[in-house]
């Protein structure tokens, strides 16, 4: 649902205006200039998936040896005797190494479904993520990582900013698949479904006394009352806007196949549904069906909040990597088979990453820098950022060494939009983007 | 003082409870505000044991949320003292999918239910030695040689201070955290007893610095107990904690309670002159949490426009008021599937920050749920779910449907606020196919009086308080 204020537009939107010039779409770089080996597609598509609870970057991409100056490899088995991962372990999941320090890295072992795409040049990278002036708490640092302002208050979220800029408020173009809506979606005045699963699309009826057409003939005539600003007025309005929105798109998702083969479809657990929700609704709109023209998506896996029993090959971090590369690897494959890898970017994050020493309980305290993934065929696959050097700690704390806005800052410029659109989107523009997209 | 009319006491019955019973505001109206706010308040702790089986068995959570769910909806006199219950449940929130033991959650459901209402300082000294509590942040594993921040950061974080204070100013630092971190060792759970306790051998008995650089600067070997019990004022890390103040010099707990419990009570975002004026007798009086719900409910801001409709109702507050103002009964075995299913899962809340309160509550998904929940509820003929008798709470002589919508209005409370617009779909939905000839007739009630009951349920403004 969205937080009504007052309409801004951040930028002009896209086919009016271009077909007034006789220009192809406004936002493809093309048109400014850029010189790119993969132009985004017009109708691109973003998957955000949020692993909740600060995840460990340290044992997401781990040190396999030192370089010069950066005894990595030492200080890591030194911080971490019993959640430290053995070199042996890691020389099947090796990546590119640090492309500043020139160490050799790895993903955790139990990533490696991703290290599959890693290999085929679909999968980047980002080391060294955080914002600046790290808090270390799990509320505040989601609040910054969803609005993009480390200071100041949090009206909006970077892709509800986004969503206001590009389309009008009767555009549905965004939907959450969990139980509330992310605050990486709040915004002005559009509007976004958030929905733990697409079978939630059903209105249910009186099974002994069946009068359904009539009840949601009533509901929707009501609710077009409740939305109505010369009827209704604040809390009242936001509700009622929203649930009329909600029995306009009923019909339509209720439609969505979800019975298809897909690469999901054994695949245990919330995570892999979540991703077959999405999988489907893209199918959808791939095979011609009566379109939605859902394009961004939020999903959160929880559980990285490893104060104990973290873990090294086993534990709860090892757990949490199987379900999540597993999960993102058949997504992917379910992208490809429906002829739209190419379009789509998928993107994790967490709030922040861990302490470098292990703790009394197996674990790790809250931290500052992590690791980021992002995923799809317009990737340019490969290591970005670099390592924080474990002997130039903050408190005990990696350092940041890409600030969370350049990430967002590239794919706002490369993949949503244009170069130089983040910047009325991102507090503290402009950013430095960098290149894992073109 | 407000007029004490039938208004403002469901008003005051949905927020210092779970909404009212039919036809039950008058009598609360004759007794007066002073005297229907001091009933709420002044209940005394209860040892309600509840089915507390000493196992893991999620069959036995089952018994747990049941029996919670039948007393919320069921208490009329402790109905603030269930609110409360929920409340501190959200607050000190602490997730049974961590815990994984029912027992332990039985005992802190009713730590909350024996000093929701109390002094403050006993809840906070109780929480800390919680054996549910002691597993979900790690206090059982943070001991002086190995530290864990987990509970350290929070119960400074979401329990007592929050990170910022009114103006902004952030109220303590990472080395804060690591030192509150060493004043909180020293605790563990007894597995045959599933009880926690203090081990003093485990405890960090060195000096401490809490609060340096400003006016709160504390250095002291602080700690929450020792082997005699919960450490007197002056080691007493609790009092360093409550005696932190705002960069104006107000006292930072006191506000950050008083803002939280106005904004579960009432509506977000209250000035900061009406936070001191409530939380003015909790400070005078010693930090009791009746003082500070007593000074709420006597105000007339809570009795504001801006109170009775800027809130959504959480899960349990919508069910359990559709329930009441039904006159619905249940054996209550299904209702805890039902909150699980509308976002709010008894004993597993989605995180520490507990549940997202507020236009959250209505997410697409969620909305769905309530409209499922309404309509399970006015076709209810089965105890073992729900059931609910429309002839109970109408009147089947009316003889237009104009008639029997303004009544069924009236009986939930939304008359006055329901547009026109809306009003006039739910008697279009009543004269469709056609105008009933009579409301008495067992059909028409089982089908279209039951129907447009499902759909008041479902109007905004039954989701509102």
């Amino acid at each position: 649902m969205s937080i009504r204020i007052s309409r801004r537009r951040f930028l002009t939107s896209g086919a009016a205006t271009a077909a007034a010039l006789g220009m192809p779409h406004p936002f493809q770089r093309a048109i400014l200039g850029a010189q790119t080996a993969f132009a985004a597609p017009a109708d691109a598509i973003l998957v955000l998936v949020q692993l909740e609870g600060g995840n460990d970057g340290l044992n997401t991409v781990a040190p396999i040896d030192n370089a010069p100056g950066f005894a990595q490899r030492t200080l890591y088995d030194n911080a971490r005797p019993s959640i430290g991962i053995p070199v042996a372990d890691l020389l099947d999941t090796e990546i590119g190494a640090d492309p500043v320090k020139g160490n050799r890295l790895a993903l955790h072992p139990s990533l490696a479904p991703l290290h599959d795409l890693y290999t085929g040049g679909n999968l980047a990278v980002v080391n060294g993520v955080a914002y600046p002036n790290q808090n270390l708490s799990h509320f505040r640092s989601e609040d910054i990582w969803m609005s993009a302002n480390p200071t100041g208050a949090f009206a909006n979220g970077w892709l509800g900013r986004y969503l206001d800029s590009a389309f009008t408020p009767s555009d549905l173009k965004a939907v959450d698949f969990d139980k509330t809506l992310s605050p990486a979606f709040f915004s002005v005045d559009s509007n976004v479904l958030a929905v733990n699963a697409l079978s939630e699309f059903v209105l249910v009826d009186d099974p002994l006394q069946p009068d359904l057409a009539a009840k949601k003939a009533a509901l929707q005539a009501a609710y077009a009352a409740e939305a109505d600003p010369l009827e209704t007025s604040g809390t009242q309005n936001a509700v009622g806007s929203s649930g009329s929105v909600l029995l306009g798109a009923l019909d339509d998702y209720a439609a969505v196949d979800t019975t298809w083969p897909s690469n999901l479809n054994n695949k245990p657990g919330r995570l892999a549904r979540r991703f077959k929700d999405i999988s489907s609704i893209l199918r959808n709109d791939a095979l011609g069906g009566n379109p939605l023209g859902a394009r961004f998506f939020h999903i959160r896996q929880g559980g990285y909040d490893t104060h104990s029993n973290q873990g090294a090959l086993a534990g709860r971090q090892a757990d949490l990597f199987t379900e999540l590369a597993t999960d993102l690897k058949a997504f992917y494959d379910d992208t490809v088979d429906l002829g739209i890898s190419n379009k789509v970017l998928v993107l994790t994050f967490s709030e922040f990453g861990r302490r470098v020493a292990q703790n009394g309980g197996n674990g790790t305290d809250h931290g500052e820098a992590s690791v980021l993934f992002a995923m799809g065929d317009a990737v340019v696959g490969g290591v970005y950022g670099t390592m924080p050097a474990l002997n130039d700690l903050n408190k005990g704390n990696l350092k940041v060494q890409v600030d969370f806005r350049q990430v967002y800052a590239t794919v706002i410029d490369k993949w949503l939009a244009s170069p130089g659109a983040h910047v009325p989107l991102l507090p503290g523009a402009p950013f430095t983007t960098l290149p894992f997209l073109t | 003082m407000v007029d004490w009319n039938t208004e403002n006491v469901l008003h005051l019955l949905s927020r210092a409870g779970f909404g009212a019973k039919y036809k039950e505001a008058a009598s609360w109206v004759r007794r007066g505000q002073a005297l229907t706010v001091e009933f709420l308040v002044s209940q005394k702790g209860m040892n309600a044991k509840g089915p507390g089986t000493p196992d893991a068995d999620p069959a036995s959570l089952l018994k747990l949320q049941t029996w919670w769910a039948k007393r919320m909806a069921t208490q009329n006199a402790r109905r603030l003292q269930e609110k409360m219950v929920l409340f501190w449940h959200d607050h000190f929130a602490t997730q049974y999918s961590v815990v994984k033991n029912v027992r332990q959650m039985s005992y802190q459901n009713r730590t909350f239910r024996l000093h929701g209402l109390g002094s403050f300082k006993t809840l906070v000294q109780e929480v800390t030695r919680d054996a549910a509590m002691l597993d979900f942040l790690d206090g059982k594993l943070n001991t002086k040689n190995n530290r864990n921040e987990n509970y350290g950061r929070e119960v400074m974080e979401l329990f007592v201070l929050g990170v910022f204070d009114l103006d902004g100013n952030e109220n303590y630092t990472q080395l804060d955290v690591e030192n509150m971190a060493r004043c909180c060792t020293g605790f563990q759970i007894d597995l045959a007893t599933d009880l926690g306790y203090f081990n003093a051998t485990r405890f960090d008995s060195s000096a401490k610095t809490l609060f340096l650089a400003t006016p709160n600067e504390a250095i002291g070997n602080f700690g929450f107990e020792d082997a005699n019990g919960p450490l007197p004022p002056a080691t007493n890390v609790i009092d360093v904690l409550f005696a932190h103040r705002d960069s104006d010099g107000e006292l930072t707990m006191a506000r950050y309670l008083a803002k939280k419990l106005w904004e579960y009570f009432a509506y977000p975002g209250p000035s900061k002159a009406l936070i001191d004026e409530i939380a003015a007798p909790f400070i005078s009086g010693g930090f009791v949490i009746r003082d500070l719900l007593r000074a709420m409910f006597l105000h007339d801001e809570f009795y504001s426009e801006q109170a009775k409709t800027s809130s959504v109702k959480n899960p349990v507050e919508y069910a359990l008021s559709a329930m009441r103002a039904t006159k619905a009964s249940s054996n209550y075995s299904q209702v805890p599937a039902m909150l699980e299913t509308m976002g709010m899962d008894l004993f597993d809340p989605p995180s520490v920050n507990g549940w997202s309160n507020g236009l959250s509550w209505l997410s697409t998904g969620q909305f769905l749920n309530r409209f499922e929940f309404a309509q399970a509820l006015a076709a209810g003929r089965d105890i073992k779910v729900l059931k609910m008798k429309p002839t109970q709470i109408f009147d089947d002589d009316a003889t237009s449907a104009d008639q029997v919508v303004d009544e069924l209005l009236g009986v939930f409370g939304v008359a006055s606020r329901v547009p026109p617009g809306a009003r006039q779909a739910l008697i279009d939905y009543l004269n469709d196919p056609a105008p009933p000839v009579s409301f008495s007739d067992p059909a028409v009630i089982e089908k279209k009086v039951r129907g447009v009951i499902a759909l008041i349920l479902q109007l905004p403004e039954f989701h509102i308080h």
